[in-house]
């Protein structure tokens, strides 16, 4: 487990729907993170839904 | 007479291009490229310099195409986007040159982010604007095979 102090805004160049996964980025030890939007997951009915229409299993 | 204006031109396999110079940081040697998933046409990645997060679009395969060499240096430039200049990295291969030139409108039917002309001895370069650039659909250039 590690604390993330400083969440950066995901650049404005990126303009795809990495917008929408990422809150932002986060540098630990140097190395860039990505912070996941938990919202950008899909809910329990979202991914019944797909498994229903044969797009995931 | 319309007095020089000042650009930096940098080498994309054996084609130079120009940026005016007040849109242009600093040359930058080779640095961690870090990727994570994501969308957007062109960026390749990003970089952290000094703390801060830089992305890197990669302009290489909307101006030479996928043949493109390896690029050995980054340009950090500025991108102005509404009120904010971001810095934004161009991978370039090779040494960039600082020059005083007077350039000429663009003729012909050049693609849109030519903004200007600049001959150097019996070289013409193309001056990009970078906004338009890098709102280029890469699929397309790619398609294309780029313009080499």
């Amino acid at each position: 487990m590690t604390d993330i102090s400083v969440v950066q805004p995901l650049p404005t160049a990126f303009r795809g729907l990495e917008r929408t996964w990422y809150r932002g980025l986060a540098i630990l030890d140097g190395v860039v993170v990505p912070v996941v939007n938990p919202a950008a997951f899909l809910s329990e009915n979202e991914a019944t839904d797909l498994r229903i229409k044969g797009v995931t299993r | 007479m319309t007095a020089p204006k000042r650009f930096v031109l940098f080498p994309i396999g054996k084609k130079r291009f120009a940026l005016p110079a007040d849109e242009v940081a600093e040359l930058a040697k080779p640095d961690l490229l870090q990727v994570f998933p994501h969308t957007t046409s062109l960026m390749a990645g990003v970089l952290v310099r000094r703390g801060a997060i830089i992305p890197v679009c990669d302009i290489a395969q909307v101006l030479v195409g996928p043949s493109a060499p390896p690029r050995r240096f980054y340009l950090i430039a500025t991108q102005v986007a509404g009120r904010n200049r971001n810095l934004i990295a161009l991978p370039v291969s090779g040494e960039c040159e600082l020059s005083s030139i007077v350039p000429r409108p663009q003729t012909g039917r050049l693609p849109e982010y030519v903004e200007s002309l600049i001959t150097l001895d019996d070289e013409i370069i193309e001056v990009l604007s970078l906004s338009t650039l890098m709102s280029q659909d890469s699929t397309k250039s790619s398609a294309m095979g780029g313009r080499a």
